[in-house]
């Protein structure tokens, strides 16, 4: 059974600080959704009211259209997976997994059972009995994993698990986290800095700057259809060549770049606006002169 | 020491420092309070507090030839006692700050130890070793350093030798927090440079532990100036400062509002103090970021 | 090599006068001599059966047992506000906690002589406790923060978020990971109480002797071996108690 997560009008200020503004978004059962952008963009902060760690000062999260927003951070049943693990050091392995067995006061031999599977699940069953100080990054991260998922719960929630990871293990872990979001089929929301990671990762971006969300699509709607100017700019590379719209007609424009000539473009503009065009790089051929 | 930030968490952890709080503004604010309005209260002598308002403690305490030279004395003693303990303090910071593992723990463990002794036992130590047919004035007068025995008992001086020892772990602690601080690859890069070890010291080490050497500074004489126990037994009332002076007034005497104002002046001294070190402070950290 | 030359000479003048008091009391003469003179136990049990000493020890064990408690609780409570909670002026109120060490003892001594004797403590044994507590909690406060320090913040939002309540967050995760700094700080606070002089003097009552008054007073008119070895006794109980908790708590960057 899975359930979707909807995000409505979410808001949540600071004083005169807005960290996070009018988000709106809707996760689709057992999809993985990336909220990518910059440090200060909100992700986290959006992240952490899912989990019931800041609550909002305006907007709603509704799972399976039921409103939780105001239930307590222990009762939301949206395991996380934090930046740097937060295993419970002073537990083994097997502990740390089963802690969230015993807050719900599971009976011993349920809570041995699931345990076990869940290490199990994530390849780390000979390590049940050691300490978190003695496992490698990944090790940790895969606790850090089967802790929340041994719970069944309703979403998993991901904030920048990987950041602390090399190169290899990061792409290693990524696709783990991937598979066993897929084949268990839990909705979830992934927070990232990194496009890479998003694109690989995730069914869908929302890409989020100042608080706001600028775009919401597939990887490659966000690449190749960017909605607005800081979307273009921050998914890979552009160019961007300033100019107004001279001509627009269902999508299609012509634009008067400030440099002289007219180039066509795509995009939802009117004659009039100013803006600029986007050429990825990989889009420009260059040809002789007479061509 | 300094609060690391937390992201705040929703639920008011902040409330569990006001039983703290309560205690200390019961047993600690109120009571300085105190004292302080009690010492422009007028006394009289064998008539106890009166109820009038008067500043003739403080100016007492401040003109009368015989207390100047007792407040003289105790910041005498105070900036003596700092900068030995800075002389003394250094060296043995400075090793024990490049010491790791088993040799730093016995270290560190001698410089704590005294700190677990009770100030009394301590003293008493010294009086032994300090009287005129003591351990150091015998030593000395066979190596034929000196004639006489040195007065130290009932003297500044055996009173300095006593209380540098009771107060020089509080600057060795401080020192090595400072000099623990100094990133190693600094050094590093200094000696990568050509800097032979005099140098280094001089132009990067010590200027670095400046901090400590200014808090365990502020923090020695602040002690040494508000010392009780060690120049009450080895100074005796002939060698009377503040500290003995107050408890002289307060608990024989009675006179608490010119204990009070005595009190206030010490405190004043010791704020007046911190502040300069402050400055310096300040001073140093405006040099190093303006690159002169 | 020359500064360890110099540093075998100070580290041999801050032990001094600990290892002059420890030898004195074995000496079989009548007054404190060092080097002492002859070996001899009968100061050690002159002191066992003095009742004077046995009851100021009584005393202050009972005095630092009791403000012990009250620091440790109100101390771990205080770390656990300063570093978990967010609210203005936290600098400010860090200070004010820590301020009794640096604070004169002898004005504050003499400040809560005189606002005990308004509010009818001036002499009494809950007084005493009271100002115990007040000069030691800084001690429980830093030791529980150093702990605090050193584990991630994270794990206690990591125990919310798989459904544990407040509570059995503080007492599975964060009580553990702080009984370190708890029992240091404790035990710290132990030892500073029973060895505090200055602000006692000022609030014991009439045949209210802690032991350090007691060899305060006794210091005052003659010197005899019999309080080198009740200051024996107590390094002893101090190194007993010091060492094991220095070796598994105070962890200061030795590694």
């Amino acid at each position: 059974m899975t359930h979707d997560l909807q995000l409505v009008g979410l808001g949540k200020a600071y004083g005169a600080t807005r960290a996070v503004e009018d988000v709106n978004l809707a996760v689709a059962r057992g999809e993985m959704m990336a909220l990518l952008g910059p440090s200060g963009c909100g992700k986290t902060t959006t992240l952490r009211m899912v989990a019931g760690f800041i609550a909002p000062t305006e907007g709603r999260i509704l799972v399976d259209g039921a409103d939780i927003t105001g239930v307590t951070a222990n009762r939301r049943d949206a395991g996380m997976v934090f930046q740097n693990y937060a295993l419970f050091p002073h537990m083994t392995v097997a502990r740390n997994v089963a802690f969230g067995l015993r807050c719900r006061r599971l009976p011993d031999a349920e809570v041995t059972a699931r345990t076990a599977q869940a290490l199990e699940q994530v390849g780390l069953g000979a390590l049940a009995g050691r300490y978190p100080r003695q496992l490698s990054g990944g090790q940790q991260q895969r606790v850090a994993l089967a802790r929340v998922l041994v719970l069944r719960p309703k979403l998993l929630l991901f904030d920048e698990p990987l950041s602390n990871l090399d190169a290899k293990l990061r792409v290693q872990m990524r696709q783990e986290i991937r598979s066993l979001q897929q084949s268990v089929g839990i909705t979830a929301l992934f927070v990232t800095h990194d496009q890479d990671e998003a694109s690989t990762i995730a069914d869908r971006i929302a890409v989020m700057n100042q608080g706001r969300i600028e775009q919401v699509g597939t990887p490659s709607e966000v690449y190749n259809e960017p909605a607005t100017r800081f979307v273009a700019d921050f998914i890979g590379r552009s160019n961007m060549i300033e100019g107004t719209v001279e001509h627009a007609a269902d999508g299609d424009l012509r634009v008067r770049i400030n440099a002289g000539p007219v180039f066509p473009a795509h995009g939802n503009a009117r004659p009039g606006q100013r803006g600029a065009i986007a050429v990825r790089p990989e889009k420009i051929d260059l040809a002789a002169a007479d061509t | 020491m300094t609060i690391q930030p937390r992201a705040g968490r929703s639920w008011g952890a902040g409330a569990l420092v006001l039983p703290n709080l309560a205690w200390l503004v019961l047993f600690m604010l109120g009571p300085l309070l105190t004292l302080f309005v009690i010492s422009f209260r007028g006394y009289e002598a064998g008539r106890g507090i009166q109820d009038s308002w008067t500043v003739a403690h403080y100016a007492n305490f401040l003109t009368d030839p015989y207390h100047l030279e007792i407040l003289g004395r105790t910041m005498r003693l105070g900036l003596v006692v700092t900068l030995w303990c800075l002389l003394l303090g250094y060296p043995l910071a400075y090793g024990l700050s490049r010491l790791r593992g088993f040799a730093r723990a016995i270290l560190y463990f001698v410089v704590l130890l005294p700190l677990l002794t009770s100030a009394v036992v301590r003293t008493f130590g010294w009086m032994i070793l300090l009287s005129n047919n003591g351990f150091l004035n015998r030593t000395l007068m066979d190596l034929g350093l000196t004639e006489g025995p040195i007065r130290f008992m009932y003297s500044m001086d055996g009173i300095i030798v006593a209380l540098v020892q009771v107060l020089l772990p509080f600057m060795v602690l401080a020192l090595d927090a400072t000099l623990l601080n100094i990133d190693p690859r600094i050094i590093e890069a200094a000696r990568n440079l050509g800097a032979g070890a005099v140098r280094v010291f001089v132009q990067i080490t010590l200027p670095l532990s400046v901090p400590g050497m200014l808090s365990g500074s502020v923090l020695v004489f602040t002690l040494a100036v508000s010392a009780f126990v060690t120049p009450s037994l080895i100074g005796g009332p002939r060698v009377p400062v503040m500290a003995t002076l107050i408890y002289q007034q307060g608990m024989s005497l009675l006179n608490w509002p010119f204990g009070g104002a005595i009190a206030f002046a010490m405190l004043a001294s010791v704020i007046a103090l911190f502040l300069v070190a402050m400055r310096l402070g300040q001073q140093g950290r405006d040099r190093q970021e303006r690159g002169t | 090599m020359m500064l360890w030359a110099v540093n075998a000479l100070i580290a041999l003048y801050l032990l001094a006068p600990v290892l002059v008091v420890v030898a004195t009391a074995f000496t079989t003469t009548g007054y404190p001599v060092f080097p002492p003179r002859g070996f001899t136990l009968r100061w050690f049990e002159s002191v066992l059966n003095s009742r004077e000493f046995l009851e100021a020890m009584r005393l202050s064990a009972v005095l630092a047992a009791a403000s012990t408690a009250i620091a440790t609780v109100l101390g771990t409570l205080a770390a656990l506000g300063l570093a978990r909670g967010s609210f203005r002026g936290r600098q400010a109120v860090a200070a004010i906690f820590l301020s009794p060490i640096f604070f004169p003892a002898i004005v504050l001594g003499l400040a809560l002589l005189i606002f005990y004797n308004r509010v009818g403590l001036a002499g009494t044994l809950p007084g005493m406790i009271a100002a115990h507590a007040v000069l030691t909690t800084p001690f429980v406060i830093r030791m529980v923060m150093a702990s605090l320090a050193e584990f991630d913040p994270a794990v206690e939002e990591a125990a919310e978020n798989l459904g544990a309540s407040r509570l059995r967050t503080f007492f599975q995760v964060t009580l553990p990971l702080i009984r370190p700094g708890v029992v240091a700080g404790a035990v710290f606070a132990f030892i500073l109480s029973f060895d505090e002089l200055v602000v006692s003097l000022f609030l014991a009552g009439p045949g209210m002797q802690t032991l350090p008054i007691r060899i305060f007073t006794s210091l005052e008119y003659s010197s005899r071996p019999d309080v080198s070895a009740i200051s024996t006794m107590l390094i002893l109980v101090w190194l007993l108690v010091g060492v094991p908790l220095y070796r598994r708590y105070l962890d200061i960057r030795h590694a």
